[in-house]
């Protein structure tokens, strides 16, 4: 009896070990470059790179404090043996005695729910592939001029959430019903949670753009303002933009918005050798107001597409701004002849009135821009006595905004499992 | 009266007939070479628009962008008012040159005033225009940059912060410096917490950047460190929040105190490196400035992901480097490239590690309380030696604000 019973025990210790070792096969496996691991081709030090122990993760930062790849330390490391492989985690030792593990889901490399999947689910959106973005003109579609009620956007930060993707898929989110009593910080830091979020800029951090005599920019006259992007001379131009309108009693004064992108779209199907030249050529922009100790100059390409994907990725043009004789002094006639006959065609598309949305703002009216991608501009008003226009603007990065996409709520550890391996 | 409406006004003066020539329906020009001499210049109406003294060539469109006189040019904004569509527009009348001006009727009514001049374009009254140095250093040109791959005299030279803070022109002098070099020391400056505020509200190079760190980052040690910077290990050499869309491009590195053992800062210049690179190993240089790096920062309530090459380059110019092995996702590089490309950078990643891990191409320092260094994070590489903690006490507290380039510039250029 103990003689069949030690052969059930041989066998079920043998089919454990098969079916571990079909597990294994099927999962991870060594090679000579390093581990295919669920299918995937890892290379020995991206192996290393990747172990999340707490010796080589740190559990409140999650970066890694040990370099296995810094210079002449860990040369050539390799993968040495696979050990216990758990849904979320693989241990793997390596040729510098090093015994750890590395991930082989979002879950495990990130964090549990529901970080995991935002990650999984929202990095293309915060990396603005044009795949994820809905580009749109004047009429097509309407829900670019979507109206969202505040109370609604900040009840909850999924709402928010909501809010904020279709901002990013449309270059532009409204919002209305805001409380008049609220200031630009109540509402960006404490209504929408965007912590650390306004960018100071010259014009510091919250810009009351109204009528001014002798204006130090076009923004204060009573002028119509051509579509345009805003802080083009700054080297790195704001990305996020917030309009408020405070009150807004004048005669004229009507704002309204361009998708660029829906512009070069269009012309990299049209004439795609007009959008060459405004991604190759870069123009200085420069802001110097007299008697301001203000003087701000850099050199920008109109259009910049991002290099991995070709997906267009910004647009910077200011034509107040434009260093017309700068460009005629530092780049040889025949570019330049071509750089224009580019430049003011494309400025025929973004000035062309079916593609514009407009609209009167009202107090209370809250914007919020991709200066990257959507023109803004006013047309004229009148200004009389009594009347007024004003509306504040501030500027943020783009990664807090993507952070309040991402991040867990604010108190919220999130530990890797690897407790659970 | 600001310095434009007076110039336009002179001008006017000068040539009574500028201002009416549209009524008097002057022809246009066309082909026309029609050429107007005056105190030593010439302009030649030619085909595609004026040339100026036989070289330059202002294009009809521009031209008239050009306009500086008070009905097309803000006194006070030293901005266009009004931005219309010239493409078809073409200089019917070439009056005449004085000083930085010529004076030019359009076909489409207008007269006014093109400056042919730096002064003419920009000039703000009578004040001198920053020099070109300081321009094209502003702009990052790699021509008027120091490459250094040994820390020499120069490289390391200290500025006393009175004189910078007290001397606009020797301010101006070490932020070239800084400019130049991609670091600058300032010694003696206030040691107390939060003196870093007051240090840069005093040099007027304001405003700073807020950022995940806050306005002011205080790198002390933690027992559970946010962020690697907190503990009391090395740092590899680095630059700063590379997730980042826009990272961070200076930052001011302020000791307040650092009484324990170790805890030496280092510095490399990437931009030395990679030139190295890229004159003895184009193959990986190429790797360096093509292939997208993904970064990401996820401690507790933040969430900061992008990728970017490890160069980047503004035309041929060597312009930025981001290179943090801290915050390399490397789970997210493999969803973006095949192994084999990924191999291939990975050889080329450690080449450049290699010569930023050298000793020899490293300034190092154990910073004393009011040290200062002014950095460039798209250039310079920053780390530190372990440190002891615990034992008869004493403490390492560093403070750190970052600023824009744009506002470093400003403070560079702007006329007193």
């Amino acid at each position: 009896m103990l003689g069949r019973l030690g052969a059930s025990l041989n066998a079920l210790s043998t089919r454990f070990s098969k079916n571990l070792q079909v597990r294994t096969n099927s999962t991870a496996q060594l090679t000579e470059s390093g581990m295919l691991l669920d299918g995937r081709q890892l290379l020995h030090v991206e192996t290393r790179n990747m172990c999340r122990c707490e010796k080589c993760l740190g559990k409140h930062s999650h970066t890694r404090p040990n370099l296995p790849f810094q210079g002449s330390n860990f040369p050539d490391v390799r993968a040495e043996e696979i050990g216990r492989v758990s849904d979320n985690f693989v241990s793997v030792r390596w040729s510098d005695g090093h015994e750890g593990l590395i991930a082989r889901t979002f879950r495990g490399d990130y964090g549990p729910e529901p970080l995991a999947s935002r990650v999984e689910n929202l990095t293309d959106i915060i990396r603005r592939r044009n795949s994820e973005q809905i580009f749109w003109t004047g009429s097509n579609p309407e829900e670019q001029t979507k109206f969202w009620d505040w109370n609604w956007v900040v009840e909850s930060s999924d709402n928010t959430r909501e809010f904020l993707i279709h901002y990013i898929r449309y270059g532009i989110g409204f919002l209305t019903n805001i409380p008049l009593h609220l200031q630009m910080r109540d509402i960006v830091h404490d209504g929408l949670g965007i912590v650390r979020a306004i960018r100071k800029t010259v014009f510091a951090e919250v810009d009351l753009v109204r009528f001014q005599n002798n204006p130090t920019n076009a923004g204060y006259g009573t002028g119509g303002l051509p579509g345009h992007t805003d802080l083009a001379y700054y080297n790195q131009t704001p990305h996020v933009q917030f309009f408020h309108c405070l009150e807004n009693t004048v005669d004229g004064g009507e704002s309204f918005w361009v998708d660029a992108f829906s512009v070069i779209r269009e012309m990299q199907e049209t004439v795609p050798e007009l959008v060459e030249r405004l991604s190759d050529i870069p123009i200085t922009f420069r802001y110097t107001p007299p008697g301001t100790g203000v003087f701000h100059l850099t050199n920008h390409p109109v259009v910049q597409f991002d290099k991995l994907n070709g997906d267009i990725h910004q647009v910077i043009d200011h034509p107040w701004s434009m260093d017309t004789a700068m460009f005629a002094r530092t780049h040889p006639l025949e570019t330049r002849i071509k750089w224009w006959e580019a430049y003011l065609h494309y400025r025929s598309l973004i000035e062309d009135g079916s593609r514009t949305y407009t609209r009167f703002l009202r107090g209370g009216e809250f914007v919020v821009l991709d200066n990257w991608r959507v023109y803004h501009g006013r047309k004229e008003f009148t200004w009389k006595e009594g009347q007024e226009r004003v509306v504040a603007t501030s500027y943020m990065d783009w990664n807090h905004m993507a952070s309040r996409i991402m991040s867990t709520e604010v108190g919220d550890h999130v530990f890797l499992e690897i407790d659970q391996h | 009266m600001a310095g434009y409406a007076k110039r336009a006004l002179t001008f006017c003066r000068l040539f009574p007939g500028s201002q009416n020539f549209a009524r008097a329906g002057a022809p246009h020009t066309g082909t026309c070479t029609q050429t107007a001499r005056l105190s030593g210049g010439s302009a030649t109406l030619v085909d595609k628009g004026v040339l100026v003294d036989g070289s330059q060539l202002i294009l009809h469109n521009e031209s008239r962008y050009l306009c500086r006189c008070s009905d097309c040019f803000g006194g006070t904004s030293n901005q266009p008012l009004h931005t219309n569509d010239y493409t078809n527009i073409k200089i019917s009348h070439v009056e005449g040159i004085k000083d930085h001006f010529l004076s030019v009727s359009w076909d489409d009514g207008h007269s006014g005033i093109v400056p042919i001049s730096e002064t003419g374009a920009y000039g703000n009254g009578y004040k001198r225009t920053p020099s070109s140095r300081y321009y094209d250093l502003s702009l990052r040109k790699n021509a008027v940059q120091t490459f250094w791959d040994t820390p020499t005299n120069e490289v390391i030279k200290r500025f006393e912060y009175s004189d910078v803070a007290d001397d606009s022109d020797k301010l101006k002098e070490f932020l070239a410096h800084f400019m130049q070099y991609g670091l600058a020391f300032l010694f003696n400056t206030p040691q107390e917490p939060d003196d870093l505020l007051k240090i840069l509200y005093n040099l007027k190079i304001t405003p700073y950047w807020d950022n995940m760190f806050g306005i002011l980052s205080k790198v002390s040690f933690q027992r559970d460190p946010t962020n690697q910077a907190f503990n009391n290990q090395r740092l590899a050499a680095h630059t700063d929040m590379p997730y980042y869309t826009q990272t961070p491009s200076a930052y001011f590195f302020h000791c307040v105190a650092n009484e324990l053992d170790g805890g030496e800062s280092f510095w490399s210049d990437t931009f030395s490196a990679v030139k190295h690179i890229r004159d003895t190993e184009p193959d990986k240089y190429d790797l360096l400035t093509t292939i997208l790096v993904p970064f990401r920062q996820y401690p507790k309530e933040w969430h900061m992901a992008g990728r970017y090459p490890t160069v980047e380059l503004m035309g041929d110019d060597i312009y930025r480097v981001r290179d943090c092995c801290f915050v390399i996702d490397t789970y997210q590089f493999l969803r973006d490239y095949d192994a084999e490309t990924r191999e291939r950078w990975w050889q080329a990643y450690r080449t450049l590690r290699l010569l930023m891990e050298d000793p020899a191409r490293t300034v190092q320092q154990k910073l004393g309380a009011g040290d200062l260094v002014l950095i460039d994070n798209w250039r310079v590489q920053h780390g530190r030696n372990a440190f002891s903690v615990g034992g008869a006490g004493g403490r390492r507290a560093m403070e750190v604000a970052y600023i824009e380039w744009s506002h470093v510039q400003n403070r560079l250029l702007k006329m007193e």
